[in-house]
Parts: structure tokens; C-alpha cells; sequence
């Protein structure tokens, strides 16, 4: 709430409730130049910042125009592989070069021994000794 | 003054009319054309459809969706528009796939190649119009493989005709002929009504049905009396009406409703369609008769390969599950398991006793039975020249791993089962027991 004017001191102070506003000319003179030298320094900041970051961005599409590549290259080799591997391709090439199925091929049978026994176990018996403590 | 808001109303009229035009135009956009990178990233985002051997039937790149696998379950991926998939899994799973989710298929492509070899192999040499084949994992019922020919390639789609399109296995009905038999003598088993060893008088020709009746005749010469074993093994469909004439009509309907025939398959979001019986109310003893050798009654490929299913896998039907963890498996108890084992061994002794040069391999025991089924012609009448060749069966006969079901159209040469649908299912079993390497048994000779 803005009070009315002390009189003699038109212009020069305003009372806001207990606070008083001095609102001479050297104070709004030294208001307006601190206040310009916050905006250069902001301003001097701002640039600073931003020109030590002006390659963020372009290297950042670049990045993303890189991973856009690579996702593509990636998924051609993929789409290649699966291609590679078609089991109808493979069938047809197997029996074109003479495949034949297990359950076709001629099966012989040959007795074969038996696997050798294990060595026995050795027969001196191993002697435990435990000794209990009581407390 | 009166002149100038004359000439504001004009150029009101004029700004009006052309920000109305101009939204006519991007509706117009939005609607028909969709731009090209909402288009492309909304392609690129797609998720993949992948088997469970690891293979991708379907993925984005560079902003278009691509097939790598080509014509390998190529029905079955289906295929995209600009930004919607239009048909089979692509049209199906289209919100999740849109959304960026993977779907993850139970096929397993060397199955599914050896299913579409065998096919391609033996439909244009028997001049067949189509065929399709369903390999099930018998246990669990996962689709291992769903084959159709002619074959068909997503990649290049707008080259083939829409018929092509369609995935056989699941969406086309047909009356399944005798491969019907083995599941009714399992279910008489099931009742008491029959044993494998029990004999029936087998003329080649039977009136049935009293005033109404009509005469049923068989296709494969045979003695004049055969048991149930010998009744599977020469497929008589006489012998057929002598095992299901003490068959009550509605046991019989329940029966080969819970095989699966005749009712909706719980296959989430997957288009398919379902096979028919009779209405109970027109049952008599001539559709009864007619419906114990698979005619009067339609079926999927896929309902069959499930209906088999029951007998490989010790009695219980199990839902078929083409994508993993879509949920809704159903299982049932439809006949007891040591009539399923009955029943299995019957159908190993009619592919080594009747059709092993066509259906067999030397040292393992395959079981199965075939059918040759009339098929209707366009005045409602059974065609003398069109005919389905099936065949459903499993391996190993005595704890089964796989059940198969195969089925040729309209072939003009050789269209028997035995001769057409039985060397298709030994070709896919002989390449399943290889990928297996699965030790022979004894053979004949030894």
C-alpha cells in the first residue's frame, strides 16, 4: 500500500508501510547503472556459455545421424543373416550337393565293448580321528 | 462506408472458403495419404514376429516392413498396408506389433520348411488345387508348423491373387473322409461298444438308414468280415456303420464335439474358422453312419491335426497355440488312455501292415490313417471327379511327440490318400526324426 508523500520530500521518498523508498535521482541513477552492469555480466555470461557450447549441437545431429547409420547397418546385416540362413535355402542346397537324411542313410550296427571298469577305490581305510572338548 | 464493408465480406467470404478448403485438404491427407514420416516411423517402430527357433519372419528397416524369411509361413505372417496390417498375423496382432511388441510364434521354420517342401513337392505332381499341412508338438499342442500351397511371398504380396493369401490350414473347411475313423472307433472303445478284436461282416456294400437309408459302399477291396483293426486297416466304411450302430446319436455328437469338431477353437485373436456337424435334431441313422467315416460333417485342417491330437496324446485335447503365452489353452479329457493307446496301436499296425511303402520308414513306428473324402460341388452335389486327399498321424507310435495332418485339394492324379496326403506326412516325419537323430529300432530284417 503506497502512503501519501511526507511533505518537502516530493518525489525523493515513499513510504510502504514501515519500509522507506528512496526515489532520488543519484539513487536511481546508481540503481540503473548496477542494474545494467548485472545484464552485460549476464549477457557476457550467456555468450560465454553459449560459445564454448556451439559444437554441442551440431555434434549431437551428427551423433544421431551416426547412430541413424549404424541402427540401419545393423539391421541390414540382420535382415541379411536371417536371409543366409532360410531353412528352405539351405534344405535345397543340402540336396542339391547330395544331403541325404539320417532316417534314409544306410544304418550299420557293431558291437562295441563296454567302457573299462573304474579303478577300485583304494582299500586301506582312511582313518578319522575326532576329538571333542567340552566346555 | 458501404462499399468498403462490402469489400471486407468479399475477402471474409473468399479467406473463409479457402481455410475450409484447406481443411478439406489435410483430411484429405490424414485419410488417404498418410504422410510419408508418420508412415515411415510408424513402420519403423513395428515390432518383429519371430519363431521360437529365433528366426524373423517379420521386421522393419529403413522405414519399410520386410520378410526375410520369403514365402516361409508366408500366409500365416500375412502382410502390411501403409500403416495397418491387412491379413494373418499382421492384421492380428496389429495393436501390440504397432505398439513395438515382439510376437513370439511356436513354429519352428525347419518343420515349416519341410512341411512347404513336401507339399510343393507333391501337389503340382499330382495336379492338386491346394494343400495344407498342421504339425503339432503333442504334448503341449504348440503349432510347430502351418504350411500352405501354393506358396506365397509377403514381400512381393500385390503380385499374388487374393486366394493365395489365405492360410489354409486354419480357414478352409473340408469334410474330413476316414482320417474321422480311427478318432470314432476310439470313442466306441471309450463306450465299451467295440474292441479291436471285434468281428463284423464286411460286404463291400450296406443298406443303411431303413426308409430314408442309402446304400454305403467301400473303395478298397477286403474279406468279407474284419475286425476293428482289420476295419482301419482296409478304411471299410461298412465296417464303420456296424461299429457305430449301438452308438446312441448324441454320445456319438459329444464325442466328436469334444474332439473339437464343430465348435469354436479358443486361438486368441488368430482369424479362424470352424468346421460343422449336423444339427442333433437331424441325426438319423444314415448321418450318424455317414458322419463315423468323416462325410456330412466339415473340418480345419488345424480341428484335425487337434482331433488326432487326442489319440497321440494319451486321450486329453489340448488347444492349439501358434503364439507363446497368448493364454486360452484348453484342456480335456475325451477318452481314457489306455483306449488312446489301443487306438494308437491299431494305427501303427495300418501303416506297417497296409500303407508302409507310402506312410512308413524303415525302423521307426509311425501311425496314421488316410482319407480320400468327396468333396461338394457348386449345385450342392458330391463331385465324381473332385476329391480331398488327408491323412492324420503321429510318431513315435507308442509316446508320441508330433501329430500331423495333411490335406490335398482337387488333385486329378493319384488323389487317394494313401497315394497323395500319406507320402506328404513320411516326408515331414522323416525329416523331423532326422533333425532328431533319432536312434532307429529294429527293422524288418533283423
Amino acid at each position: 500500500m503506497i502512503l501519501p508523500f511526507r511533505k518537502g520530500a516530493a518525489l525523493r521518498e515513499v513510504r510502504l508501510g514501515r519500509l522507506t523508498v528512496d526515489t532520488s535521482l543519484p539513487t536511481w541513477r546508481g540503481r540503473a547503472v548496477r542494474y545494467v552492469l548485472i545484464y552485460l555480466l549476464m549477457v557476457l555470461a550467456l555468450v560465454t556459455v553459449r560459445a564454448a557450447t556451439q559444437q554441442v549441437r551440431p555434434n549431437l545431429k551428427e551423433a544421431q545421424a551416426r547412430e541413424a547409420a549404424l541402427t540401419t547397418q545393423r539391421d541390414d546385416l540382420a535382415l541379411q543373416l536371417q536371409m543366409l540362413e532360410n531353412p528352405q535355402r539351405l534344405r535345397d542346397w543340402a540336396f542339391a550337393n547330395g544331403m541325404q537324411r539320417f532316417t534314409d542313410a544306410r544304418k550299420e550296427t557293431a558291437k562295441i565293448a563296454g567302457v573299462k571298469a573304474a579303478p577300485a577305490a583304494p582299500t586301506a581305510p582312511r582313518r578319522v580321528e575326532v576329538s571333542v572338548q567340552w566346555k | 462506408m458501404e462499399v468498403k464493408i462490402r469489400n471486407r465480406s468479399a475477402f471474409m467470404r473468399v479467406l473463409a472458403l479457402g481455410m475450409f478448403l484447406l481443411l478439406v485438404w489435410a483430411y484429405g491427407q490424414l485419410e488417404w495419404g498418410v504422410p510419408q514420416a508418420v508412415r515411415s516411423s510408424v513402420m519403423q517402430g513395428r515390432g518383429k514376429i519371430v519363431t521360437s527357433d529365433g528366426k524373423v519372419l517379420a521386421m522393419s528397416r529403413d522405414g519399410k516392413r520386410v520378410y526375410p524369411q520369403g514365402q516361409i509361413a508366408g500366409q500365416l505372417v500375412g502382410m502390411m498396408g501403409a500403416t495397418e496390417g491387412l491379413e494373418g498375423l499382421e492384421a492380428a496382432y496389429n495393436d501390440s506389433l504397432a505398439a513395438g511388441q515382439t510376437l513370439k510364434l511356436t513354429l519352428d521354420t525347419q518343420v515349416q520348411a519341410s512341411a512347404e517342401a513336401a507339399l510343393a513337392r507333391a501337389v503340382p505332381a499330382h495336379r492338386g488345387e491346394f494343400g495344407s499341412v498342421v504339425v503339432l508338438e503333442t504334448r503341449t499342442g504348440r503349432v510347430l508348423a502351418a504350411a500352405t500351397y501354393p506358396p506365397f511371398d509377403p514381400n512381393q504380396w500385390r503380385r499374388y491373387k487374393p486366394d493365395v493369401w489365405l492360410n489354409r490350414p486354419f480357414v478352409t473347411r473340408f469334410e474330413p473322409g476316414s482320417t474321422v475313423k480311427p478318432l470314432v472307433v476310439a470313442a466306441a472303445m471309450n463306450e465299451g461298444l467295440t474292441t479291436p478284436d471285434t468281428v463284423y461282416s464286411t460286404p463291400m456294400r450296406r443298406f443303411v438308414g431303413g426308409r430314408w437309408g442309402s446304400t454305403i459302399g467301400d473303395a478298397v477291396a477286403h474279406p468279407s468280415s474284419l475286425n476293428t483293426q482289420g476295419v482301419l486297416r482296409y478304411s471299410s466304411n461298412v465296417g464303420m456303420t456296424h461299429i457305430v450302430e449301438r452308438f446312441p446319436s448324441e454320445d456319438l455328437y459329444g464325442y466328436l464335439q469334444d474332439y473339437g469338431f464343430g465348435r469354436q477353437m479358443s486361438l486368441p485373436n488368430l482369424p479362424a474358422a470352424t468346421g460343422s456337424l449336423q444339427p442333433l435334431a437331424r441325426w438319423n441313422d444314415l448321418v450318424r453312419a455317414t458322419n463315423s467315416f468323416g462325410q456330412g460333417m466339415s473340418s480345419t485342417n488345424l480341428q484335425l491335426a487337434a482331433a488326432f491330437n487326442v489319440l497321440a496324446n494319451d486321450g486329453q485335447y489340448v488347444t492349439p497355440r501358434l503364439v507363446e503365452g497368448a493364454g486360452g489353452v484348453e484342456r480335456r479329457n475325451v477318452i481314457r488312455p489306455e483306449v488312446a493307446r489301443a487306438t494308437r496301436l491299431m494305427l501303427r499296425n495300418v501303416i506297417n501292415e497296409g500303407i508302409f511303402a507310402k506312410a512308413g520308414i524303415e525302423g521307426y513306428d509311425l501311425a496314421g490313417k488316410t482319407g480320400t473324402a468327396q468333396t461338394v460341388d457348386a449345385n450342392g452335389r458330391y463331385s465324381k471327379t473332385i476329391y480331398d486327399s488327408t491323412f492324420g498321424g503321429f510318431f513315435p507310435a507308442e509316446s508320441p511327440r508330433v501329430t500331423i495332418a495333411v490335406m490335398v485339394h482337387g488333385a486329378r492324379l493319384d488323389y487317394h490318400g494313401s497315394q497323395l496326403a500319406a507320402p506328404i506326412f513320411k516326408e515331414i516325419s522323416a525329416d523331423v526324426l532326422s533333425g532328431w537323430a533319432a536312434a532307429p529300432g529294429k527293422s524288418k530284417d533283423d
